[in-house]
C-alpha cells in the first residue's frame, strides 16, 4: 500500500476504540493497585504478634509481676540445682569417701568470668575436738540469748546487739542444728522468737533497723546503750539479708516469717538507682536524717550481695572499682581506692568479709544456684580472697608470725580494733575505730584463723587451726583470739566470732551454707501488689536474667611481685 | 561542817578508793561509754584546723565522734570522756603523751613513760616521775645542749618553769654520773594547754598566749549573744585560772563529787546486791569499835588510802567553803557601792555565827524532806539510813557520842551500813574540831598549807582582803 501524502486522518472507530483500551487500562491498574495494596494492609494486619498477658511482649502488669519466677541459672541453663545437704547426724558413713574435689580442674577464669582457685575447701566430718569447738561456741549463744526478746547479746553479758551480730546468733542457731547440736524444736522455737523481735523492733525513723537495739528489752538505743537511735547500717542489713535468705532457702516452714519481718522495712533510701549502698545517722545540730554511701571493697560487695538476693539491684556497690593494689610480701593486695582524706571513712582490708563471702556464699553470684563447689560464679571476689589468703600465709612465712586478721574486740580500751592487712597506707595495720595505730593489740583472730582453715585446706592453716581449736572457755565460749605479742589470749567473747566459728565448722560438713530456693514464688514477691506499698518502700519485681549482677573479671597476678 | 556535807565527803573517799584502782589499763565495762561519762563536746575545737570526725563503729557501743588535729607541731585525737593521744606523728603511734581522765570528771593527767603530770586545784602543773630519789639532778635538753633545773620541777610548777620545760625536747635525770632517766617533752605543752581546756571545761580564755584558737565559740548562737557569759572574749589570756577560789571552782567541785557520789551510789547497790553479807559478820558495837573491824578485814591498805583521802579532801573542802564565803563577803561589800539601801543589811549577814547561817535550817520540814531526798537519790541510801542521818543531823542536844551510841544500836548488818558507820565516825573526830575552828577562826591554817606549797600573790591579796572583810 502506498503511502498517503499530507494528513492523515484517522477514523471514528479508532478514536472510540482507543479510549475504550485507555479507559480499561486505567481501571485496571486502579484494580490491580487496590487489590494489591489491601493485600498488603491486609497481610500487615495478620503478622502483628498478639500480646497476651503476662506474656513477653506484655508491660507486664504490677499485679501480675510477682507471680513471675526468679531467674536463676537453675531456670535458664535448664540445670539441676545443688541439693541442700544433710544434717551431720544424718549424713551416711560414705558421705566424703568419693566426694567430688574438682581437684584436676585447673585454675583460672572460664568463659563465664567464673574463677577455679588453686586452693580446695576443707571438707569432711568433724573430728572430736572439731565438736567440741562447736559446741563451745553454741555455749555463748545458751548463755547469752535473752529469754524475753530471743535476741543475743552481741559481746558477753553486755545487753545490746546489731543486726550483723543479730546475723551471726542466726548463724549460730542454723549450725548448731545442722551439727545436731539442738534439734528443731529448739531451732524453731529460737528462730520463730527472734524473727517475732525483730519484726517487731521501732525501725529507725520508720524506715530500717536501728543500728543497735537493747536486748532484754528490744528497744532502739544510742551506742551508750540507753534509749535513742543512731542510724541504720547498710551493712548490717546485708549481712542480716544474707541470713535470712539463707534462712528462707533451708527452711521453708520459716519462708513466711522471713518474709514478714522483711515487709515491714521500708528500703527507699539505703539503695539508690545506680546501686550503690546507703547508710544513715542523724545529724549532730539539727537531728535530721543523713544517708552517706556505706561500705568499702570487701564489705561492701558481701552486703551487696545480701541485697541481691532479695531482688535488689546494687549494681555499682557490687563493683571492685575503685580500686588500688598494695605490694605486700610479693602479692599485689587489693584495697579500696577511695581516699580516706576525702571521703573519711577507712579502708580496711581485714579477712572476715572474703571469709563471710566464701563460707555462706561460696563466692558465688546471687543469681547461681547450679556451679560446682569449686567453680566461683563472682569470680574476682575468689581470685582477691586468694590474695587475701596468700599474703598472710606469706607474712607467717617471712616472720614466723602467724596472721590471721580480722577486726575483733578487745579486753579494756578501744574495745574494738581493726586489726587489718593493710590500712591508711599502712601494711599490718592495727587502728582503733577514731585511727590510733595500736599494735598491742595485733592478734590471730579465732574466727579468721578458722574461716581461713575451712576455705583454705593448706599447711598454714593447719598451724592456725592448731593455736585456735583449743582456745575456748567451756563454760562460755569461744575467746576472741591470740595476741600476737604475747599477751595471751583475747579474753572476750562476742556473738560474731562465735557465729563466724560454727559456721566454718558447718562449711567443713556442707560446704556453702547458702542452698537454692525451691518453691515456686515468693510472699516477699507478692504481697502488697494491689498497694501502692511495693513502689513507697522500693520492694523489688522477681529479678530476671536482664538485673543478674555481672560476672567480671580483673587482671590475675602470676608472678610475685616485690 | 554539818554533818549532811560530811557524810556526802565521806562517800566520796569510797568512791575515790574505789576508783583509783580503775585506771585507763586496766579493763573497763562498756558502760565507760554511758553518756554520762563524756565530759568533753568534740564539736567544740580545740584549736584552728582541728575537726570532729565520727568514730568508724561496727559494734554495738563506743563513743561516736571524736576530734582530731594538729596543733604546736603535735597531732592529737581526744574521745568525749576527755582520752587523748598526742604525738609528733599523724599515726599517734611514737612518742606519745596520753591522757587520761578520771570517769565523769574533769580531773585528768597526762603520761609519757615514767613522766606524768597534772593540774593542782591553783591550775599549776605538778610532775610526778618514778624511778626518782632524793639527790637526782634534773637536766632540760633543747636539742643543743643541757640546762640543770632544780629539784623544785616535781613540785607545783610556776610559769617560768612550765615555759622552760614546754620549749624543751627532753628531761633528764641523773643520779650521780648515770643517767637514770629521759623523757621527750615534745607536746608537753599542747598537753598542759588540752589539760587546762578540760579542767575550765572547754573554755579557750585559759589556752596560752598565741594559742589558734578557732574563730568562733562553736555552739553560741544569735539567741544567747545577750547573756554576758557569753560576751567573754574567745582571745586568749595568758595563763589565767577563771575557776580559782571563785564560785565557778566551787561548782565544778561539787560537780565532780556529784559524778563520785553517783559512782558511789552505783557501787554500794552492786556491793549490797551481790555481797549480801551475813548479819553476824557486821559489828554491833559503836563506829569506833568498827574501825578496827574493818581494818581486820581484806582491805587494809584500802582502807588506809581512804583515810588518807578523807584528810586531803576535807581540808580541801574547808578551804573552798572559805574561800566561797569570803567571795560572798567580798560580793556583798560591792553591791553596797551600788544600792547604798542595803548597807544595813550586809554586816548583818556576814558577822554574826557564818557557819550555822551557811546551813540550812534543820527544823525547816522542806529542807528535811530536800535532804532526805538528796541522801536517797543522790547518795543512794535506804530510807532508814537516810531518816536516821537526818535525825541526827536535826538534833541539837544530841552530843556526838550519843549519836553514835543512837546508831550503833540502829545500824543494820549490811555493807552500806559499814559505810554509814564509817562516815559517821568521821563526823565524830570532826566535830570534835570544829569548835575549836569557831573561837579561833584561821584562814591561814584550815588551808593547812604546807612548806612545800606556794600561793600565788594575787591569792594572797585575795585572802588578806576577805580577811579584812570579815573584821569589818
Amino acid at each position: 500500500m502506498a503511502p498517503r501524502n499530507g494528513n492523515s486522518r484517522k477514523s471514528l472507530t479508532f478514536g472510540v476504540g482507543a479510549i475504550v483500551v485507555a479507559t480499561t487500562l486505567l481501571a485496571g491498574g486502579a484494580f490491580s493497585l487496590g487489590t494489591s495494596a489491601r493485600a498488603i494492609f491486609l497481610a500487615q494486619e495478620e503478622e502483628i504478634t498478639p500480646i497476651i498477658a503476662g506474656g513477653d511482649l506484655d508491660n507486664i502488669p504490677a499485679l501480675m509481676r510477682g507471680n513471675l519466677p526468679v531467674v536463676t541459672t537453675s531456670l535458664l541453663r535448664e540445670e539441676p540445682k545443688r541439693a541442700k545437704p544433710a544434717r551431720l547426724c544424718e549424713m551416711p558413713k560414705d558421705h566424703f569417701e568419693e566426694f567430688e574435689h574438682g581437684a584436676d580442674v585447673p585454675a583460672g577464669y572460664t568463659r563465664r568470668n567464673e574463677y577455679i582457685r588453686k586452693f580446695r575447701t576443707r571438707r569432711g566430718f568433724l573430728n572430736e575436738r572439731e565438736l567440741r569447738a562447736a559446741r563451745t561456741a553454741w555455749r555463748y549463744f545458751e548463755l547469752f540469748t535473752q529469754e524475753s526478746t530471743g535476741l543475743a547479746n552481741s559481746v558477753g553479758n553486755y545487753p545490746s546487739t546489731t543486726l550483723w551480730d543479730t546475723a551471726s546468733y542466726i548463724a549460730g542457731a542454723v549450725a548448731a542444728y545442722e551439727l545436731c547440736l539442738i534439734e528443731k524444736p529448739e531451732f524453731d522455737r529460737r528462730l520463730t522468737q527472734l524473727l517475732t523481735t525483730v519484726k517487731g523492733l521501732e525501725l529507725f525513723r520508720k524506715e530500717l533497723p536501728n543500728k543497735v537495739y537493747h536486748t532484754k528489752t528490744g528497744a532502739k538505743v544510742d551506742y551508750t546503750n540507753k534509749p535513742g537511735e543512731i542510724g541504720f547500717s547498710a551493712l548490717d542489713i546485708g549481712r542480716f539479708l544474707i541470713w535470712m535468705r539463707i534462712v528462707k532457702n533451708r527452711y521453708p516452714h520459716l519462708g513466711n516469717t522471713v518474709d514478714s519481718v522483711l515487709l515491714k522495712w521500708n528500703f527507699s533510701n539505703v539503695i539508690d538507682d545506680e546501686g550503690r549502698l546507703f547508710g544513715s545517722y542523724v545529724d549532730k545540730d539539727n537531728g535530721e536524717t543523713v544517708y552517706a554511701q556505706e561500705g568499702r571493697l570487701g564489705y561492701e560487695e558481701y552486703a551487696a550481695k545480701g541485697f541481691a538476693l532479695w531482688g535488689f539491684k546494687p549494681y555499682l556497690a557490687h563493683r571492685a572499682e575503685p580500686f588500688l593494689t598494695a605490694s605486700i610480701y610479693g602479692v599485689q593486695v587489693p584495697y579500696d581506692g577511695r581516699d580516706p582524706r576525702v571521703f573519711h571513712s577507712q579502708n580496711y582490708v581485714v579477712t572476715e568479709s572474703y571469709l563471710q563471702d566464701g563460707l555462706e556464699l561460696g563466692f558465688d553470684l546471687p543469681h547461681d544456684d547450679t556451679s560446682a563447689e569449686w567453680v566461683h560464679s563472682d569470680g574476682w571476689r575468689a581470685e582477691f580472697a586468694d590474695r587475701v589468703y596468700q599474703v598472710q600465709e606469706n607474712r607467717w612465712r617471712r616472720t614466723g608470725f602467724m596472721t590471721a586478721r580480722s577486726e575483733h574486740n578487745v579486753k579494756g580500751p578501744p574495745y574494738f580494733t581493726y586489726d587489718t592487712i593493710f590500712s591508711d597506707g599502712y601494711p599490718w595495720n592495727t587502728v582503733t575505730p577514731r585511727g590510733d595505730y595500736v599494735p598491742d593489740h595485733a592478734a590471730v583472730a579465732a574466727k579468721a584463723a578458722l574461716g581461713l582453715w575451712a576455705l583454705w585446706d593448706t599447711e598454714y592453716t593447719d598451724v592456725l587451726y592448731e593455736a585456735i581449736i583449743e582456745l575456748y572457755d567451756p563454760e562460755t565460749g569461744m575467746y576472741e583470739g591470740l595476741y600476737e605479742r604475747g599477751q595471751g589470749r583475747v579474753e572476750i567473747f562476742t556473738a560474731n566470732n562465735n557465729g563466724i566459728i560454727l559456721t566454718a565448722l558447718l562449711h567443713k560438713v556442707q560446704g556453702p551454707i547458702l542452698t537454692p530456693y525451691t518453691g515456686e514464688t515468693e510472699v516477699w514477691y507478692t504481697a502488697f501488689r494491689d498497694q501502692d506499698i511495693r513502689i513507697v518502700r522500693n520492694y523489688p519485681d522477681p529479678p530476671q536474667k536482664e538485673d543478674w549482677l555481672p560476672a567480671l573479671r580483673h587482671s590475675v597476678q602470676t608472678k610475685a611481685d616485690f | 561542817m554539818s554533818i549532811f556535807t560530811k557524810a556526802v565527803v565521806a562517800g566520796l573517799f569510797l568512791s575515790l578508793s574505789a576508783t583509783a584502782g580503775g585506771s585507763q589499763s586496766q579493763p573497763r565495762s562498756n558502760e565507760a561509754f554511758a553518756s554520762e561519762n563524756a565530759i568533753l563536746d568534740t564539736s567544740v575545737l580545740f584549736a584552728i584546723g582541728a575537726r570532729e570526725a565520727r568514730q568508724e563503729l561496727r559494734g554495738s557501743f563506743g563513743w561516736p565522734t571524736f576530734q582530731e588535729g594538729l596543733v604546736e607541731g603535735v597531732y592529737f585525737r581526744f574521745d568525749p570522756d576527755g582520752y587523748a593521744r598526742f604525738s609528733p606523728t599523724p599515726r599517734l603511734d611514737t612518742d606519745v603523751f596520753e591522757v587520761i581522765c578520771r570517769p565523769r570528771t574533769h580531773s585528768c593527767m597526762g603520761r609519757k613513760g615514767n613522766l606524768s603530770f597534772m593540774l593542782n586545784s591553783r591550775a599549776q602543773l605538778q610532775l610526778k616521775l618514778e624511778n626518782v630519789a632524793e639527790g637526782d639532778r634534773f637536766f632540760v635538753f633543747e636539742g643543743v645542749s643541757e640546762l640543770e633545773v632544780p629539784a623544785r620541777i616535781l613540785q607545783p610548777l610556776d610559769d617560768r618553769m612550765e615555759t622552760l620545760l614546754a620549749s624543751s625536747e627532753e628531761l633528764v635525770v641523773r643520779r650521780g654520773p648515770n643517767e637514770i632517766e629521759r623523757v621527750s617533752l615534745v607536746g608537753f605543752a599542747a598537753v598542759s594547754a588540752y589539760l587546762r581546756w578540760i579542767g575550765a571545761q572547754q573554755d579557750y580564755t585559759v589556752l596560752p598566749r598565741g594559742w589558734p584558737v578557732p574563730n568562733t565559740v562553736v555552739g553560741n548562737t544569735q539567741a544567747n549573744l545577750t547573756q554576758v557569759a557569753n560576751w567573754q572574749s574567745p582571745m586568749p589570756q595568758p595563763q589565767a585560772v577563771p575557776q580559782l577560789g571563785n564560785g565557778a571552782m566551787v561548782e565544778t567541785e561539787v560537780a565532780e563529787v556529784r559524778g563520785e557520789l553517783n559512782m558511789l551510789r552505783d557501787i554500794l547497790l552492786e556491793r549490797n546486791a551481790a555481797e549480801a553479807t551475813p548479819p553476824a559478820a557486821m559489828p554491833q558495837s559503836t563506829p569506833e569499835a568498827a574501825l578496827p573491824v574493818l581494818a581486820n578485814n581484806h582491805d587494809d591498805r584500802r582502807l588506809a588510802e581512804l583515810e588518807r583521802n578523807t584528810t586531803v579532801i576535807l581540808e580541801e573542802l574547808d578551804r573552798l567553803r572559805q574561800e566561797n564565803a569570803q567571795l560572798r563577803q567580798v560580793s556583798a561589800f560591792d553591791q553596797t557601792d551600788i544600792v547604798p539601801a542595803e548597807l544595813d543589811v550586809a554586816p548583818q549577814t556576814a558577822s554574826p555565827e557564818p557557819v550555822e547561817t551557811a546551813q540550812p535550817t534543820t527544823k525547816d520540814p522542806s529542807s528535811l524532806a530536800e535532804r532526805l531526798d538528796y541522801l536517797m537519790t543522790e547518795i543512794g541510801l535506804d530510807a532508814r539510813t537516810a531518816v536516821m542521818i537526818v535525825e541526827i543531823g536535826s538534833d541539837g542536844s544530841a552530843t556526838p557520842s550519843n549519836q553514835m551510841a543512837t546508831t550503833a544500836n540502829v545500824i543494820e548488818d549490811t555493807y552500806q551500813d559499814k559505810v554509814v558507820s564509817e562516815i559517821l565516825a568521821e563526823l565524830q573526830s570532826s566535830q570534835d574540831a570544829e569548835p575549836r575552828q569557831l573561837v579561833e577562826p584561821s584562814p591561814v591554817a584550815s588551808l593547812a598549807i604546807t612548806s612545800d606549797d606556794y600561793v600565788l600573790l594575787s591569792d594572797y591579796f585575795r585572802s588578806v582582803f576577805g580577811k579584812v572583810e570579815i573584821e569589818r
